[in-house]
């Protein structure tokens, strides 16, 4: 009986404190107002791109070729592109595919950045050293080249879009990670897990992790949105989405031929883009001023 | 001084020979074969065995990688197009110039235009000054380039015809695609420029010189500023390899014959032995800025500059100390 009670009660220590990590936060967030815009617009387009099939007008694929190229009227709130398909439906189906993307390249990322970093800062020495010099290598290319490179190997598609852009973005979540450790590691709390003879599995995920995670919290924020950047550059190159997926990137990239004619194609798949990627830089740096232990009260 | 600048040089040899196995492994696990591609789908088995012989595609993996970096860094060879039997390097050496001069522009414009918004947000923190600029920065973070470059593209080439759309015949050619480029990381540089002007700000000399009276236009600009850059310049740094990988795009929407356009039709036509060539080369151009980027630091920041003389300094009183022991 009183073994389930002292159970019980840390459970509910341990919820209770979850919550208040995350309430904290949240209140603290929620006085950073370009921080809210961002969060409220984020939550708006993920809520668009679930349930996209009640939300748009047309079909993404629909094709009327009697009414091509109509600018924004009535019927067709962003107007039609080459096909006479609907811009607006397209961007709303669109918003499924590069918040796929970012969402899944992000996650390929700071899977692979956390492993690798939180080795690297935990263990250090000739394992730290190893791990950075190979991360020194990986970003001497440039991200958006190494992802070009990784994706023409691949050969086109969603997909391999994902893995490109995940492979690239993982060196900067590396040593976010690894920094992050770095400070964590010198704490006494951790000293104190050693002691009792945690294994260092435990000590990583258990104790430093948790720990660590405000700035790859912020980083992961932040890379969603350069997720869909990249994203959008690796379609408008051919090496994307390919057609009919109403990617944006790829959106862009098929209206371009038609612009000295018909602005409104490529204008609203950029802003859309736009829109997106501020508001999660906005919410990134929210999270990191929100995050910052040297600015609390 | 000169121990540390040796040893850097001596990294980028490992660092190079990385890079290169990397970016050939990346593109040698790409599925198909560029010589029944090359040769179409009636060619007959024998033909494509020959082909593939005399590409050198039937030797084993290292034996390509060694003859790959054998050609590339001693004879300054990066084989020949499978796509039009052109040499790759000469096909870059006339084509980077114009990649170069897009990429160093761009980084220049970013400086220019995001230096004094930096400057200007971190001395008036939380004013609207700091709000509109810090909101132009995080909207010029935000952009596509490629798509600003159509837009900007779109107004003053297409509608107001100031400038010429495509092409790279001369300075107003370079412009647009500049400046298209130049936003996001004009944006960056504001970021990080205030950044750093506000954790310098807050240091004791800065208080000390307004205590004596210093002029604040001194203070900001003598004081604080030259304090401040040297996280900009790292920015600047990592930037041109941004904006290195952004003339890409940015070439691909203004018809620019650099690296970029080269590249784009090279990963079109399936290409891969052109692709790995331009990628290569920009990646090793980017390691070598960094590196001069690093040692440009030790000749500015007088704290690196002691840091490494006085450990030295130190060993040597060691040695001194130990020797009298």
């Amino acid at each position: 009986m009183a073994s389930t009670t002292v159970a019980e009660n840390a459970r509910i220590n341990k919820s209770s404190q979850k919550q208040s990590f995350f309430l904290i936060t949240l209140k603290r967030l929620k006085k950073n107002k370009l921080a809210m815009v961002g969060l409220f617009f984020m939550i708006f387009m993920i809520l668009v791109s679930v349930f996209a099939p009640f939300i748009a007008p047309y079909s993404y694929e629909e094709q009327n070729l009697s009414i091509t190229f109509q600018t924004p009227n009535k019927e067709h709130l962003m107007g039609t592109d080459n096909l006479g398909r609907d811009i607006l439906s397209r961007i709303i189906y669109g918003g499924r595919m590069s918040l796929r993307i970012g969402i899944i390249a992000v996650a390929i990322a700071s899977a692979m950045g956390i492993f690798f970093g939180s080795i690297a800062g935990y263990y250090g020495g000739k394992t730290d050293n190893i791990i950075m010099r190979v991360l020194d290598i990986f970003q001497a290319v440039p991200p958006l080249l190494m992802a070009i490179a990784i994706a023409a190997a691949l050969g086109p598609g969603i997909m391999n879009a994902m893995i490109a852009i995940g492979i690239s973005t993982t060196p900067a979540f590396a040593r976010i990670t690894r920094a992050s450790f770095l400070n964590v590691c010198g704490m006494e709390y951790i000293e104190a897990a050693k002691a009792i003879n945690a294994t260092d599995r435990r000590i990583i995920i258990k104790h430093v992790l948790p720990n660590a995670m405000s700035p790859i919290l912020v980083e992961m924020t932040m890379g969603v949105a350069k997720a869909i950047l990249i994203a959008a550059s690796l379609s408008f190159i051919g090496l994307g989405a390919q057609p009919p997926l109403p990617e944006w990137g790829a959106m862009l990239s098929g209206g371009r031929n038609y612009i000295r004619d018909y602005w409104h194609i490529v204008l609203f798949p950029g802003v859309t883009i736009m829109l997106t990627v501020l508001s999660l830089n906005m919410l990134g740096d929210g999270l990191r001023d929100a995050l910052d232990p040297r600015l609390k009260n | 001084m000169r121990k540390y600048i040796i040893k850097r040089l001596l990294w980028m040899i490992p660092v190079i020979l990385g890079v290169t196995f990397l970016v050939f492994s990346i593109l040698y696990f790409t599925p198909g074969d560029p010589a029944a591609i090359k040769l179409g789908a009636d060619a007959t088995p024998e033909k494509i065995q020959e082909l593939r012989e005399e590409w050198g595609l039937n030797d084993s993996f290292v034996v390509r990688f060694g003859k790959y970096c054998y050609n590339a860094f001693l004879k300054f060879d990066l084989g020949k197009s499978y796509f039009n039997n052109r040499s790759i390097s000469q096909e870059i050496a006339s084509r980077y110039p114009n990649t170069l001069i897009v990429a160093f522009l761009s980084v220049f414009l970013a400086l220019l235009i995001g230096m004094p918004f930096g400057i200007m947000s971190a001395v008036n923190q939380y004013t609207w000054k700091d709000n509109v600029s810090m909101l132009f920065a995080l909207l010029g973070v935000s952009m596509p380039s490629f798509w600003v470059g159509l837009m900007l593209s779109l107004l003053f080439a297409l509608k107001l015809g100031w400038l010429p759309a495509t092409g790279f015949a001369g300075p107003s050619y370079w412009v647009l695609p500049c400046v298209s480029i130049a936003l996001a990381g004009a944006g960056n540089i504001a970021r990080q420029t205030r950044s750093s002007m506000l954790e310098v700000i807050r240091q004791d000399y800065i208080t000390t010189a307004r205590a004596k009276g210093q002029t604040e236009g001194k203070v900001i600009y003598y004081h604080a500023l030259k304090n401040a850059l040297i996280p900009v310049i790292t920015t600047a740094g990592s930037l041109l390899g941004i904006q290195l990988g952004g003339a890409v795009i940015a070439e691909a929407v203004f018809a620019v014959p650099g690296i970029g356009t080269y590249m784009v039709s090279a990963i079109k036509s399936r290409d891969y032995i052109a692709v790995q060539g331009s990628v290569l080369v920009i990646a090793i151009t980017f390691s070598l800025l960094m590196l001069a980027v690093d040692i440009l630091y030790a000749y500015i920041d007088p704290r690196i500059k002691s840091k490494y003389q006085s450990k030295k300094k130190e060993k040597h009183k060691v040695n001194v100390v130990g020797k009298e022991a």
